[in-house]
């Protein structure tokens, strides 16, 4: 009905506005309606063997909270079509950014507008044509003894993987039918390739469609069968499809217990898949994704250029890889790991002994300091400005993304930036002014002295000694937390924030947050939020345990029911 | 009538089939019976306010310079050529700010600007520097409301392009300007090369190539949208308007589909845009042309009547280091009032972005079209979410407004209002475009009227 209000709409603007000249006369139209398709109503039940229905709440009632629909990221579209057609083309490139807060996958994502609705159908179109050139490869049969017993053959495997759970007899139809009207005029190749550009564009793939399994009438929460379960565990652990094992553990009911579920998440940390999800996410919340568009003056920075930046992304790819899957994976290390990697040519830019090629290497803290993710170049960079090092800023980061603080806003009328860079000053001078002025201390007060101890790293992350002939003063303090207290540089920094229970319960909620593609509500997560910051504790704030247990959640194992929202 | 038989027929959600021939066959009668050039909108944004006193013209309403040869550099000198041809209309405030929810003065003015009604608060609340972090204006932007009236014959409904007009995660509001409605927002285009694909890649292709092109889209979108409609009907809250509202984008490229066709008189597909990287700060003037290029050619070829240009984003970190800037735009923006050299910068940046804006009125003015030329149908408004960048005020916004559609603006003029809403200054645009029954705009408490004296 809106639809209809849509053109009507556009109906009287024309007969009000648009008696004009200058468009484009009679446009050539000619567009060919193929009729809808099958219609009918075959019932949607893709079920694939026993239900989740065994699962029982940690929390009495099943306690889900929110469970938004989620369309694939860009991120999560191209390593999908890497995974499910072996193009590695990144097919996402030049789709609008996308986000809600925090997380790239966030699901409170703006709609598709037309935009993303062509980039999609576009993309689709680009990976049709290369899937096609090589039939041989994409069709597990041989279409020229049984074009017809091929195809469906075809459309059936190609559909349960593409949309990550078997087709129903009607959508298999469907699908076959599209290949049957286009065959009539185009050849083999042509006719597949509109398929795959449906099963591409389709809902079924560009959202990770739950059901759930229905229940009771008049549940408020259902849990998932298992074929949304094996997607919810690759997306969340992987960032893409399920692998055949998954979607064989699916098909055999093996996704229906905590037990099963954890031992696949276990499997799935084991894989590399899992090591790209790691860095996507640290790139994320720690906030050097963007070092590929950094801007740094080069008159201040010599030596620096867009390759340091990309060096540094290595680098930090390489040290939260590492801590995650080398290493204890403990928070403790995460923050004050004396460790990170560098090649030859970013040593020589740091100033540290060169490792000997141009493979990041893990080198050993000597004279300068280093502790973990807070002395890596590439964070310490993002929270820069082009010219200064930016205490504020640097500050800010501690206390938002480890510290799940939101610092209160300054006057409307102040200047946000760092003061102009002075030669004759150092940088901790020039923000006295926050310290001696009370209209800004009360805040400042919470974030500049964190700021400073990380003084000993330029604005390129780059350590030093001195600043503008002045030695540097890297006394902090950190105020407002459960380890308050004072500290020179980010070693002892480092260890405070390591023994902090904000800090570890911040890190649980970055966590729930990427895993749901929410933000946690107080009201509705409490148990969700008791069962993970549980497992971290006992586990000694081990990481990857806590990734674990992010999957044993009423949050991961149940959704609301639509039957509660006004669905079927 | 026969024009409506041979075209394909739309089918709604609803099953309901409403033909766009319809509208085609009305447009198509247009010329031949002598009535108005179509009107055309644009929106030109750039960010972080302007120095008012180096912005304002020098001299009255009718009889007043943009370029004062005794006081060179001043930001509207590049328009001199234009000055018959545009209104600059000063004293214009966003009073719709003083409303809703919302503390940070860019996130303010920016959802305001396009929409002048209150903001609305994201799932994750207030952030850092009173920032909504996930929010969205309230409401739908001018152009997307010119749009619905104007827009909906032609191959695109809007166009809207980018220069580094990149999504801030954590300041949503801040980078996006266009909305449908709330959370209805519409993401700018930042590549000219994918600009160029998509909007005139098909224009010139052999004619049956197209024709296959266009049935192959349609047999693919149908089989979509028939999952998209079955999926819906299980879905229920905010998860079904999302899929809905994906259902409508899909509506909207079949649109643009259906409406590929042959070129007109001085449509020419544009050269392909070059290699560069758009998103290097150093490229930014070399790929603002090119979006410049693309928009005026769009307009000429009718592929849209509504656009926008967004110069980076409210809060525009750009370093313009081709004016040898070693600072960037919004930390000049803080010191302007205080740093005399700050101050110079950004009256320079403003130059800069008034070269632009002169730059696309001649690209228009270049277009021959009835008796004038594109320009003369076209209203191109310049936009700012800030008067003043260091105070983020809300008043004294710097509004261009450039071409007269038609004589519908009363141009060469500088107009000073006295604390005029830009809910009216919106109003007036509607009726310029030929909504003349509109009578608000936005946030009602604000809105009284179609601006006055800027309409002929």
């Amino acid at each position: 009905m809106a639809d209809m209000a849509w053109w009507v709409a556009a109906g009287l603007s024309v007969a009000s506005v648009t008696g004009c000249y200058g468009g484009r006369d009679g446009l050539d139209n000619g567009a060919a309606d193929g009729g809808d398709g099958a219609d009918g109503d075959g019932g949607d039940g893709a079920d694939g063997g026993d239900d989740g229905g065994g699962i029982e709440s940690q929390c009495g009632e099943p306690s889900p909270g929110a469970s938004p629909i989620r369309r694939l990221t860009a991120w999560e579209y191209d390593n999908t079509i890497l995974d499910l057609l072996g193009d590695d083309s990144h097919p996402s490139e030049g789709f609008p950014e996308e986000g809600g807060s925090g997380f790239d996958n966030n699901a409170d994502v703006a709609s598709v507008t037309w935009l993303m609705a062509n980039k999609y159908m576009l993309a689709s179109e680009e990976i049709a044509a290369r899937a096609v050139t090589d039939l041989g490869t994409l069709l597990p049969c041989d279409p020229g003894a049984d074009e017809s017993g091929c195809i469906g053959q075809w459309v059936s495997d190609f559909g349960r993987r593409a949309w990550r759970r078997p087709l129903t007899d009607e959508e298999q139809a469907a699908m076959v039918q599209l290949f049957v009207d286009a065959r009539v005029g185009e050849d083999l190749p042509t006719s597949v390739g509109l398929v795959l550009q449906a099963f591409l564009q389709s809902p079924h793939f560009l959202y990770r469609v739950e059901l759930g399994v229905p229940g009771e009438s008049g549940d408020l929460a259902v849990p998932l069968d298992d074929f949304e379960m094996a997607s919810r565990l690759s997306y969340f652990l992987w960032g893409t499809m399920p692998d055949d094992e998954l979607l064989s553990a699916a098909e055999a009911g093996e996704l229906g217990s905590r037990d099963e579920i954890s031992a696949q998440a276990r499997r799935m940390l084991e894989d590399p898949r899992a090591r790209r999800m790691v860095s996507h996410f640290y790139e994320q919340w720690l906030g050097y994704h963007e070092l590929a568009f950094l801007d740094k003056d080069t008159g201040m920075f010599p030596g620096w250029s867009l390759d340091i930046a990309a060096l540094q992304q290595a680098e930090s790819d390489a040290f939260v890889e590492h801590v995650m899957f080398e290493d204890d994976a403990t928070l403790q290390t995460l923050l004050t790991a004396p460790y990170t990697f560098v090649n030859d040519e970013l040593a020589a830019y740091y100033g540290l002994p060169a490792p000997g090629g141009a493979d990041m290497q893990l080198v050993a803290a000597g004279e300068q300091e280093l502790s973990g993710i807070l002395s890596l170049g590439g964070v310490l960079a993002s929270h820069s400005k082009p010219d200064s090092t930016n205490p504020i800023g640097r500050g800010i980061f501690v206390r938002e993304q480890l510290l799940c603080t939101i610092p209160p806003p300054p006057p409307d009328n102040v200047d946000l930036n760092p003061p102009m860079p002075d030669p004759n000053a150092t940088t901790r001078e020039q923000f006295e002014q926050h310290r001696s002025d009370p209209a800004c201390s009360g805040c400042h007060m919470l974030f500049d002295p964190i700021g400073f101890g990380f003084e000993n790293y330029d604005a390129t992350g780059k350590w030093r000694t001195t600043e503008n002939g002045f030695d540097v003063d890297a006394s902090g303090e950190l105020a407002g937390t459960d380890v308050d207290g004072a500290f020179v540089g980010v070693t002892e920094l480092g260890q405070m924030l390591a023994s902090s229970e904000d800090v570890a319960q911040c890190v649980s909620r970055q966590w729930f947050r990427f895993a749901y593609g929410r933000t946690e509500s107080e009201a509705l997560d409490e148990c969700n939020i008791e069962t993970i910051d549980a497992a971290f504790v006992e586990s000694g704030y081990d990481m990857r345990e806590l990734l674990v247990s992010l999957t044993q959640t009423d949050a991961f194992l149940f959704r609301t029911a639509y039957a509660a929202e006004g669905g079927e | 009538m026969k024009a409506l038989s041979r075209r394909t027929f739309l089918r709604g959600a609803g099953g309901i089939a409403i033909g766009l021939p319809f509208l085609e066959a009305m447009m198509g009668s247009a010329r031949a019976t002598g009535e108005s050039p179509c009107p055309r909108f644009v929106v030109f944004f750039s960010a972080n306010g302007t120095i008012d006193e180096r912005w304002q013209p020098v001299g009255s309403e009718t009889d007043f310079l943009l370029d004062d040869p005794s006081d060179p550099g001043r930001i509207l000198a590049p328009l001199e050529p234009f000055k018959d041809r545009l209104v600059v209309a000063s004293g214009i405030d966003m009073k719709s700010r003083d409303h809703g929810p919302g503390g940070n003065g860019h996130d303010l003015g920016m959802g305001h600007m396009l929409t002048a009604t209150d903001l609305v608060v994201g799932p994750s609340g207030v952030g850092e520097f009173s920032h909504l972090p996930d929010g969205s204006a309230g409401g739908p932007s001018i152009d997307q409301v010119i749009a619905d009236a104007i827009g909906t014959e032609t191959a695109f409904r809007s166009i809207e392009f980018g220069v580094r007009a990149n999504l801030d995660l954590a300041r949503q509001v801040t980078s996006r300007m266009c909305y449908r409605g709330p959370f209805e927002v519409l993401p700018p285009e930042n590549d000219p090369r994918a600009a160029f694909e998509s909007f005139f890649i098909q224009l010139g292709a052999d004619p049956s190539e197209i024709a296959k092109l266009k049935a192959h889209r349609h047999s693919v979108l149908d089989r979509v949208k028939d999952d998209f409609d079955k999926l819906n009907a299980k879905l229920g809250g905010t998860d079904r308007q999302k899929l809905e509202a994906h259902l409508q984008a899909i509506r909207d490229v079949e649109q643009s589909i259906d409406a590929i066709g042959g070129p007109l008189a001085g449509c020419a597909t544009p050269a392909e845009p070059a290699d560069i990287d758009p998103q290097s700060n150093d490229n930014y003037p070399a790929v603002g042309q090119a979006q410049m290029d693309l928009l005026a050619m769009a307009l000429t070829c009718d592929l849209t009547r509504v656009a926008s240009l967004q110069w980076s984003t409210a809060q525009s970190g750009v370093r313009f280091s081709w004016l040898g800037h070693s600072v960037n735009h919004h930390s000049l923006s803080h010191e302007a009032d205080n740093d005399p050299v700050a101050r110079a910068q950004l009256t320079e940046i403003n130059h800069w972005y008034a070269q632009q804006y002169a730059y696309l009125l001649g690209k228009l003015a270049d277009q021959a079209e009835g008796e004038g030329t594109l320009l003369d149908n076209t209203i191109v408004l310049w936009v700012n979410e800030q008067g003043n960048g260091d105070t983020h005020s809300k008043t004294e916004i710097p509004f261009v407004i450039g071409g007269n559609h038609n004589g519908r603006i009363d141009t060469g003029r500088y107009v000073h209002y006295d604390d005029a809403s830009h809910n009216d200054l919106y109003i007036a645009m509607l009726h310029a475009v030929g909504q003349t029954d509109v009578t608000t705009f936005g946030n009602p408490m604000v809105a009284t009227g179609p601006l006055p004296g800027l309409l002929v």
